[in-house]
């Protein structure tokens, strides 16, 4: 996931329709908002209706003539957007009118190829290796916090822990597994700024 | 919020475990969108988390030694045994017992023992005893004996830098060796001391004390020899 300067040519790149930026602007922002919308949607299937939803209506904006002021707050505006459409989604349990122009949808991310499945073991295989390197005792709290879903304060009593214990194991494994993710994950092919 | 705040309040690693509040979470998430460190940072914790849940799942539990919980993990130290509570427990009880008695029982006793003055019995021995004459001494167990000593300056002998003592007990085993200075340089007449043996070290036997003269060089002179014969009493 190559992070590139959000400007006024990625913008206007963007807008010209430019494959390589939108896979970029696409895969770069469909994770955040998976981050986003974990804790807040339980179904698969909602989060992804909300990512696109979201997509379309930043690239309706994007569009338009002068619809972005401010192009460097493109991420802001991405995270504001999908606030809207959350906003929505919970005020109504119906359909949300999609603003998706069927002669123009919007780009999807592309599926995995034999590079990003080999890439999904290896991370599979860091994660693991993580796991085992760590004590009985933290396995079962992580397990307990994030698989077993249990409330964090009852978790740290009974381990007889505190929470910063928690945020620091977290922290720990995230350094630790970062190395290896920005080695290896696949992403989109890295923006050529002068493309 | 800015990147730094953001590093040094974990504010990853509390959004992820649901630990901002709603104002909070919606600043971090407005930088996360910005800043891409923290979104590095959030989608690595987040795959992390996702692909832990997998594994977990996989990995064969070993039951942790929870806070109270009584199982044993397996392949502990049989001496893990000595801190379990019904064990330790008392036997600290016990080391506490002992260090409380050494501080308000011995130490106080041997402090008295070396700063107070003792009456300890003298006894009257000649040097050099020959063949089967032996002076017999009666020692209390309770007091300890005063093995008086002399030693004749005489330049004849030599002139020695120290004496060396040396205690044999019954068993013909050196109990104790000693040394002292020699007094200065034209001393005349007989060096006297007294070779205190506390009570405790009493057997019944034959003691012998063999006294020596060191020379300047290191060279070594035999001067006396007591040996007397200790009935203890108690």
């Amino acid at each position: 996931m190559q992070f590139h300067s959000f400007d006024a040519v990625y913008v206007e790149s963007l807008c010209e329709g430019d494959r390589q930026t939108q896979e970029h602007f696409v895969g770069y922002f469909s994770a955040l908002l998976q981050v986003k919308l974990r804790a807040r949607l339980q179904s698969r299937h909602a989060i992804e209706d909300v990512c696109q939803e979201t997509f379309a209506r930043v690239f309706a904006v994007l569009r338009k003539e002068g619809g972005l002021k401010n192009p460097e707050r493109l991420g802001a505006f991405v995270n504001s957007v999908c606030n809207n459409v959350l906003f929505e989604t919970y005020r109504s349990s119906g359909r949300v009118e999609s603003l998706d122009l069927e002669d123009r949808p919007e780009p999807r991310a592309t599926g995995p190829d034999a590079l990003a499945i080999v890439s999904a073991r290896q991370m599979s295989a860091k994660v693991r290796e993580i796991l085992l390197a760590m004590a009985p005792r933290d396995r079962f709290l992580l397990k307990a916090v994030f698989l077993e879903q249990r409330d964090r304060e009852e978790v740290c009593r009974e381990f007889g822990v505190d929470r910063e214990y928690l945020r620091v194991l977290l922290h720990r494994a995230k350094q630790e597994f970062k190395t290896e993710y920005v080695k290896r994950h696949g992403g989109p092919v890295p923006l050529d700024a002068g493309a | 919020m800015n990147h730094n705040e953001a590093v040094e309040q974990m504010t990853v690693e509390r959004y992820l475990l649901g630990e901002l509040d709603a104002d909070a979470r919606e600043d971090f998430e407005e930088h996360m969108f910005c800043c891409p460190d923290c979104a590095l940072d959030s989608r690595a914790a987040t795959l992390f988390i996702e692909e832990a849940k997998a594994e977990l799942g996989k990995i064969a539990p070993i039951q942790p030694e929870m806070k109270g919980a009584g199982k044993r993990e397996k392949g502990r130290s049989r001496w893990s045994i000595c801190w379990r509570p019904a064990f330790a427990a008392p036997a600290f009880a016990a080391l506490v017992a002992v260090i409380g008695y050494q501080n308000l029982v011995t130490l106080p006793v041997l402090r008295n023992a070396a700063s107070q003055p003792a009456v300890v019995p003298v006894a009257p021995l000649s040097g050099a005893a020959r063949g089967e004459m032996r002076t017999t001494v009666v020692a209390d167990r309770g007091r300890g004996i005063a093995v008086p000593v002399d030693i004749p300056l005489d330049p004849g002998i030599g002139t020695f830098v120290s004496y060396s003592f040396e205690l044999y007990n019954p068993q013909g085993k050196l109990a104790w060796s000693g040394t002292i200075p020699a007094p200065a340089q034209g001393s005349t007449g007989d060096l006297q001391l007294s070779l205190v043996m506390p009570g405790g070290m009493l057997k019944d036997g034959m003691y012998s004390v063999s006294i020596s003269g060191t020379g300047a060089h290191g060279e070594s002179t035999p001067i006396e020899h007591y040996a007397f014969n200790l009935v203890v009493t108690k």
